[in-house]
């Protein structure tokens, strides 16, 4: 296994700029993912590392050692594609081998690792189908195994889940951290779904319109987010944004509640009286006097949980509660919080100012 | 109902119809397509091979008669008279078609492939493409006589190497554009995941791309020799005589004597059989859906 480091990497498509400058250091046996919306650069930075698309400038070292120039055949690196891109006129058994048997593996050998490979996933019993005999899952299952068979330096994994229905989707998703737990392998995982960068990923990369918004661990994204982008595209349902008063640089004014603005907070620059103010629909509650006044507007009852969507000055505000609250649309409810739930961002430039975990630490 | 063929596709709506006890409108159209088609198709066949055994003195006779009074072989007899060289042409006909079809699929799947998949600038590859394309749009009489010359000048005037120069001329545009095609088609992380497990362009392309694309060669293949097999217009002018062709052959039944439309009815039926039993043979390699499980269905 190895590490994996990117030094301001950037891709130029003709006019389009895909990734920008980008530095990112993945440890040895840590699983990576690069999370963000369509087109935001991270399926391009993924086909870089592995040697399918040429950077337009900057560098990519593969256990301290320049690869840039390196074709991707010798890069020793498996990746596994969003549509599988398993051989359609190959059997499962010759799908698994065909790595082994391009790179001259003494056949014995070849045949005991995809033997390994396909009782480590359980696609034994499918050694002799061709890839139109299998469904999603087998199909997936018989892509990863492609790539384990291998042994490489690392893994890449380009949203392979996606094609997945709902309830496979989280059946593998819990496959696929069992199965990287077990292989201890340097793995990066690319995909536009929160849900599994947050259960699969030692750290995560959020990406925007080709740059890197901040790297850091699950819960640091989730609780110290470094901007507005990374708060509002991190969580499900997203962030409440406001915006808030800020007095005499001091205090904030927010409805009919003042808070403190914290001391260890002030020291960033300040550009103008508003402040963007962010608060989680789990951080919410429903209060029965002195809260904030606000409007139902409609109830989702999820089972487990239940999610109220509430107006305050025309804005939707989410919440998350435990239980069915009981309400009916345009009924009245007061909501409060607590001020060290609150998450606060600079209103012009959307940098994070104070979040309940401290500050945002932007890359 | 993609792979459906259309008579999958008739069997089922006359099933349909059956079932519901009646032939809808839209069956009944949709078979009577069908058999004109095939009517319209098949009966200059038939009246060729009905002339190639009537009797001579019944081809000009009035009335004419559809069916001949009597059924007779002599046509075919004389075509494979010893002195009719018939079986040197038929030689040199499959030997122009074989070198035609190898050299023009061959270049043509290559040059399609490079078309696909090299990132040219300046767009070049629709451009490039497109030149292909010029070749078709020209009638071919207005390079019979530059081609004769040229010919003659590099001393391969009645050559079989010339008309298959001429014949790959003429298909390989044809090839380019129908594995263009394909090619595109086909899903490019196939090859970039062949390329991550270590193979070089020409394993890509041997190992993965040509299984894949094997019913499209046929295709190209198929439709390459059938061209060159019935091409007429070249073949007699750059090969008037040893390397003569069975097509240019038949129109050496217009003598100055007048037409022999019995041997020349005979010969002609016996042209197609070789490409009947071609098409019989690859037929089943047309069978496209190879690609079905590559990537999600």
């Amino acid at each position: 296994m190895a590490t994996i480091e990117l030094r301001n990497l950037s891709k130029q498509f003709r006019n389009v700029t895909a990734v920008q400058d980008l530095s990112l250091f993945i440890e040895d046996k840590e699983f990576v993912t690069l999370l963000g919306p369509s087109g935001c650069g991270k399926t391009t930075t993924l086909n870089m590392i592995a040697g399918l698309e040429k950077p337009t400038s900057g560098d990519i070292l593969i256990d301290g050692r320049p690869v840039t120039h390196v074709p991707a055949a010798n890069r020793d690196i498996a990746m596994v594609f969003q549509n599988y891109a398993l051989y359609p006129h190959m059997r499962v058994r010759d799908n698994l081998g065909f790595a082994l048997k391009i790179r001259k593996v003494a056949p014995d050998v070849r045949e005991k690792q995809m033997r390994e490979a396909a009782e480590i996933l359980g696609i034994g019993n499918l050694l002799g189908r061709y890839p139109r005999q299998l469904s999603g899952g087998q199909r997936q299952r018989v892509a990863l195994g492609r790539a384990i068979v291998r042994d490489p330096k690392a893994f890449l994994l380009d949203e392979p889940l996606s094609n997945l229905d709902a309830v496979l989707r989280t059946q593998m998703r819990a496959e696929l951290k069992i199965l990287f737990s077990r292989l201890q392998a340097t793995a990066i995982y690319v995909t536009h779904d929160q849900a599994e960068a947050m259960t699969m990923s030692d750290k995560i990369a959020i990406f925007d319109q080709g740059a890197l918004q901040q790297y850091d661990t699950p819960m640091c994204i989730y609780r110290a987010p470094a901007n507005a982008f990374v708060a509002r595209f991190v969580g499900s349902p997203p962030m409440n944004f406001a915006s808030a008063e800020l007095i005499d640089g001091k205090r904030i004014q927010f409805e009919n509640k003042s808070f403190a603005f914290p001391a260890r907070c002030r020291t960033q620059t300040q550009t103008g009286d508003s402040i963007l103010l962010g608060i989680r629909p789990e951080d919410i509650r429903l209060v029965n006097e002195g809260g904030i006044p606000a409007t139902v507007e409609v109830v989702e009852n999820l089972g487990s949980s239940a999610l109220l969507y509430v107006t305050l000055k025309n804005k939707l505000f989410a919440i998350q509660l435990e239980h069915d609250p009981l309400l009916r649309r345009g009924e009245s409810v007061q909501i409060d919080f607590s001020e060290t739930d609150l998450y606060l961002f600079d209103s012009r430039t959307e940098r994070a100012l104070c979040t309940p975990f401290g500050e945002g630490n932007e890359t | 109902m993609a792979g459906m063929s259309v008579a999958d596709k008739l069997k089922r709506s006359a099933d349909a119809s059956l079932a519901s006890g009646q032939l809808s409108l839209w069956g009944t159209l949709q078979a009577a397509a069908v058999i004109i088609s095939i009517i319209v198709m098949m009966t200059p066949f038939a009246f060729l091979f009905v002339n190639s055994v009537k009797p001579p003195d019944q081809f000009l006779s009035i009335p004419i008669k559809a069916l001949p009074t009597e059924v007779t072989w002599e046509h075919y007899q004389s075509v494979f008279d010893h002195n009719e060289d018939t079986i040197q042409f038929l030689a040199n006909s499959l030997i122009i078609t074989v070198g035609t079809t190898i050299i023009s699929v061959c270049i043509g799947s290559l040059a399609a492939y490079s078309l696909s998949r090299l990132d040219l600038p300046f767009r070049l590859s629709p451009i490039i493409a497109f030149a292909f394309l010029v070749v078709r749009f020209y009638p071919k009489i207005t390079v019979a006589l530059p081609y004769f010359i040229l010919m003659k000048d590099l001393k391969l005037l009645d050559t079989h190497f010339a008309v298959i120069i001429a014949h790959v001329s003429l298909t390989l545009p044809f090839v380019v554009w129908l594995m263009l095609t394909f090619f595109d088609e086909l899903p490019k992380e196939l090859e970039r995941s062949a390329m991550l497990d270590g193979c070089g362009p020409w394993q890509r392309f041997t190992k993965i791309v040509l299984p894949l694309t094997g019913p499209a060669l046929a295709t190209a293949a198929i439709l390459t020799a059938l061209l060159s097999w019935n091409e007429f217009l070249m073949a007699a002018v750059i090969a008037p005589k040893d390397a003569k062709t069975l097509p240019v052959r038949i129109s050496s039944y217009i003598t100055d004597k007048g037409i022999l439309w019995g041997p020349m009815s005979a010969m002609s039926s016996v042209i197609v059989v070789p490409v009947m039993l071609f098409a019989l043979f690859v037929q089943r390699y047309l069978v496209r859906g190879l690609t079905l499980g590559a990537v999600k269905g």
